[in-house]
């Protein structure tokens, strides 16, 4: 412990001549981003924001300015410079798979920073933001990789982002952009969003002369589910990991972003059955707003099996086991209700009784949340349940995906 | 010589009496020709006479007073054709002739011996028993791990003693009622209260696997809930109180309320859940181990064609009647 926090101050202590001219040059061009309640005037949340591109328009995370985009008669959009002064932002864009928000104020507000690749892994690294509103502070770090081994993944920022700082930009040693501050998991383990997705929008505005996006959901349910039926469709064509559960052998790990854990609960001596669990997660999620996140994968295999129970009170147990749920806080005012449908089904030559559900995003269009599940039929005293979930997805790569995955399924004596 | 009859009704239950000669006094003094016990009745309350023009009736009592076919009599004679309805004080009472018409004989139950399904001591034990053998089936399907015989009987002590509590009221009722103690068709009501349940919750669940479909377990328990009581009920005062249908219909619909009452509140509970928002899917999630279905297995690129066509339609029905409730 002792030793961590001397190594700290020391990386700062070397750091000190870097970071003060860099602040000193990039202050002038971040602000405070705060989203403001109509009726009360009072900031509902904050973040930071930085100019970019042209003198008056400005990038931040989408997340910290949600509320607005969610509720735009309720809030409004404000900057806050580091002289305390304050003015309207208008939202000109977004990237919700990104997280990154394009805003506009009505005056120059200081000079754009530029944007530049991401540097080698280990290189240093300084975050500006407004951390917790208590002030403008430039935090140092190192970075530490793309998360995923796809260009898709945040960069590993290692520094200490707090809440607040959240679109701020993150500057490599020359001052320029190479990454939008985004989150963190405490202990120096912070995220950036790469620079380029941000490059992206401005060059689509630019284009586009600076024009405001029309529909807002629909831009982003483009983007989302075109996001999704890319990842899906990856998933799909990967290699997959092998697992045996009870009798079948089953895809586990879809790819390097999945994590693969067992949850079997531990055997007590008075069990008359036996039962594993296996249980997948892609562990990731695209923020729509406080009470809604999507993008989640997630699937379970459960075996059962029993000598001492009869085949009548086996499937009771069995039967209880076999219900499916979404851990999903999307309400009436995001989705509509569950659609199922259910079948027998022949997979890996064995009887399964098999549900599809679908229910589907009101505001963001042709999205979808799918449920799948399907349980073994036709064995005495062996259970086998495979429940498979997906968030804010395009439905038919979600089909495609659960059909491909199903087909991999074996069964062994 | 003509005969008159005068009938009381007290509870439900007629009284009659023959009057032969005229004029008759009726009241609760003992010098009167009938006397009634009823205290609304005055000491001297009623005449009847007749001539060759027919009957006549004369009110002389002062206190409550007369109803004739609802309207108050006075003092003075009053002709009457028969029958007529009266109300002595808070009596109720007829003058009929004697040659009204009675009522049909009620036959009992023409079955004899073992068929005798609720009297015979050999069904209602095999009733009782069978109810309590699939209790315990029941309870010893639904628990997994190991445990003591003692374990499973202990469950099966709680219902027990419901069992035998109902037993009891019914036969109290009955023993109040029509003096008898009817303990048998009691207990055999008792256990069905029980049994049809247990039965019609099997029943339900073989037939929503058969058909892989929720809505016969759904019928299944909504007799379960509103019909098996006031059925039983109806059938044990027809059979052993040989109440006639409507009545019985009637008190079993009464008794029944309280308990009907309480799951109908559950069910709008239900209704108000399943047109309103549920964050759960709801889908057929029975398992069988005797895996007995009409649905035939089929692959799963028709499973997944046929289910990416079903709910497709659905959803986008859905979101149409959200945007119209916008």
């Amino acid at each position: 412990m002792v030793i961590l926090l001397f190594t700290t101050f020391d990386a700062t202590v070397l750091a000190k001549t870097d970071t003060a001219s860099l602040y000193a040059d990039a202050e002038q061009s971040v602000y405070q981003i705060r989203v403001i309640n109509k009726e009360t005037g009072k900031k509902s949340s904050i973040g930071s924001g930085f100019i970019v591109s042209k003198n008056n328009i400005l990038a931040t995370n989408y997340h910290v300015v949600s509320q607005y985009v969610n509720d735009p008669d309720v809030y409004f959009l404000e900057y806050l410079s580091n002289s305390k002064e304050t003015g309207k932002l208008e939202l000109l864009d977004l990237d919700i798979v990104h997280d990154l928000a394009v805003v506009r104020a009505s005056k120059a507000m200081g000079k754009p920073l530029e944007i530049d690749v991401i540097p080698e892994k280990g290189a240093r690294l300084f975050s500006l933001g407004n951390p917790l509103d208590l002030g403008f502070s430039i935090v140092a770090g190192t970075n530490n990789g793309i998360l995923k081994q796809d260009e898709d993944g945040n960069v590993l920022f290692s520094g200490s982002l707090n809440a607040g700082m959240s679109g701020g930009p993150t500057l490599n040693e020359s001052g320029k952009v190479i990454g939008i501050n985004v989150a963190t998991a405490g202990n120096n383990i912070s995220f950036l969003v790469p620079a380029n997705y941000l490059k992206i929008i401005l060059k689509r505005l630019k284009e586009n002369n600076f024009t405001p996006v029309k529909d807002r959901f629909a831009h982003s349910s483009k983007q989302l589910q075109k996001s999704s039926s890319n990842i899906l469709k990856k998933l799909a064509n990967n290699h997959w990991g092998q697992a045996s559960i009870g009798n079948f052998i089953v895809p586990t790990e879809l790819d390097k972003s999945v994590r693969c854990w067992d949850t079997s609960r531990p055997p007590k001596k008075e069990d008359l059955f036996r039962s594993f669990y296996t249980r997948c997660s892609n562990e990731d999620d695209i923020y729509l707003s406080d009470q809604l996140s999507i993008g989640s994968i997630n699937y379970e295999y459960l075996w059962l099996d029993s000598e001492k129970l009869n085949s009548v009170r086996f499937y009771r147990r069995y039967e209880k086991l076999n219900s499916s749920a979404l851990a999903s806080h999307a309400g009436k005012r995001d989705v509509t209700n569950f659609a199922c449908h259910t079948a027998f089904t022949k997979i890996a030559e064995q009887n399964f009784k098999t549900t599809l559900c679908r229910r589907d995003y009101l505001k963001y269009k042709h999205l979808s949340d799918i449920l799948f599940t399907t349980a073994l039929v036709g064995h005495d005293k062996k259970g086998f349940i495979f429940n498979m979930d997906i968030t804010g997805t395009d439905a038919k790569a979600a089909i495609d995906l659960f059909q491909k995955m199903l087909e991999a399924f074996k069964w062994h004596k | 010589m003509a005969q008159v009859i005068f009938e009381t009704i007290v509870r439900g239950r007629c009284n009659y009496y023959k009057i032969n000669h005229f004029p008759t006094t009726i009241g609760r003094a003992f010098d009167n020709d009938i006397i009634l016990s009823d205290p609304s009745v005055s000491p001297h309350h009623l005449e009847i006479d007749q001539d060759e023009n027919g009957y006549f009736l004369r009110n002389i009592s002062e206190e409550n007073g007369t109803l004739l076919d609802q309207q108050k009599m006075d003092m003075l004679v009053t002709s009457i054709e028969l029958p007529v309805s009266l109300n002595l004080g808070d009596l109720k009472a007829r003058i009929l002739s004697h040659k009204t018409s009675v009522a049909p004989t009620r036959i009992k139950s023409q079955s004899k011996g073992l068929f005798r399904f609720l009297s015979h001591p050999i069904w209602v034990a095999c009733l009782f028993l069978l109810t309590l053998g699939l209790i315990f089936f029941d309870h010893y399907q639904s628990v997994w791990i190991e445990k003591d015989l003692l374990f499973y009987f202990n469950q099966l002590l709680p219902r027990l003693f419901i069992m035998l509590g109902i037993t009891l009221v019914i036969a109290s009722i009955s023993r109040l009622t029509t003096h008898r103690w009817e303990i048998l068709p009691a207990l055999g009501i008792a256990s069905l209260f029980f049994l049809i349940p247990l039965m019609l919750d099997y029943l339900g669940h073989f037939l929503n696997y058969l058909f892989t479909s929720d809505v016969p377990g759904d019928i299944f328990r909504n007799i379960a809930h509103f019909l098996v009581l006031p059925a039983l009920l109806m059938f044990y005062m027809i059979r052993v109180h040989l109440t006639p249908l409507l009545p019985a219909l009637g008190a079993a619909i009464l008794v029944s309320s309280p308990i009907s009452a309480y799951y109908l509140n559950d069910q709008i509970d239900q209704l108000s859940t399943y047109s309103g928002f549920s964050p759960l899917p709801s889908y057929n999630q029975t398992l069988s181990a005797f895996d007995i279905r009409i649905a035939k297995s089929i692959s799963l690129a028709d499973y997944f064609k046929d289910a990416d066509r079903i709910l497709s339609k659905r959803t986008n029905e859905m979101l149409q009647q959200q945007r119209e409730k916008e």
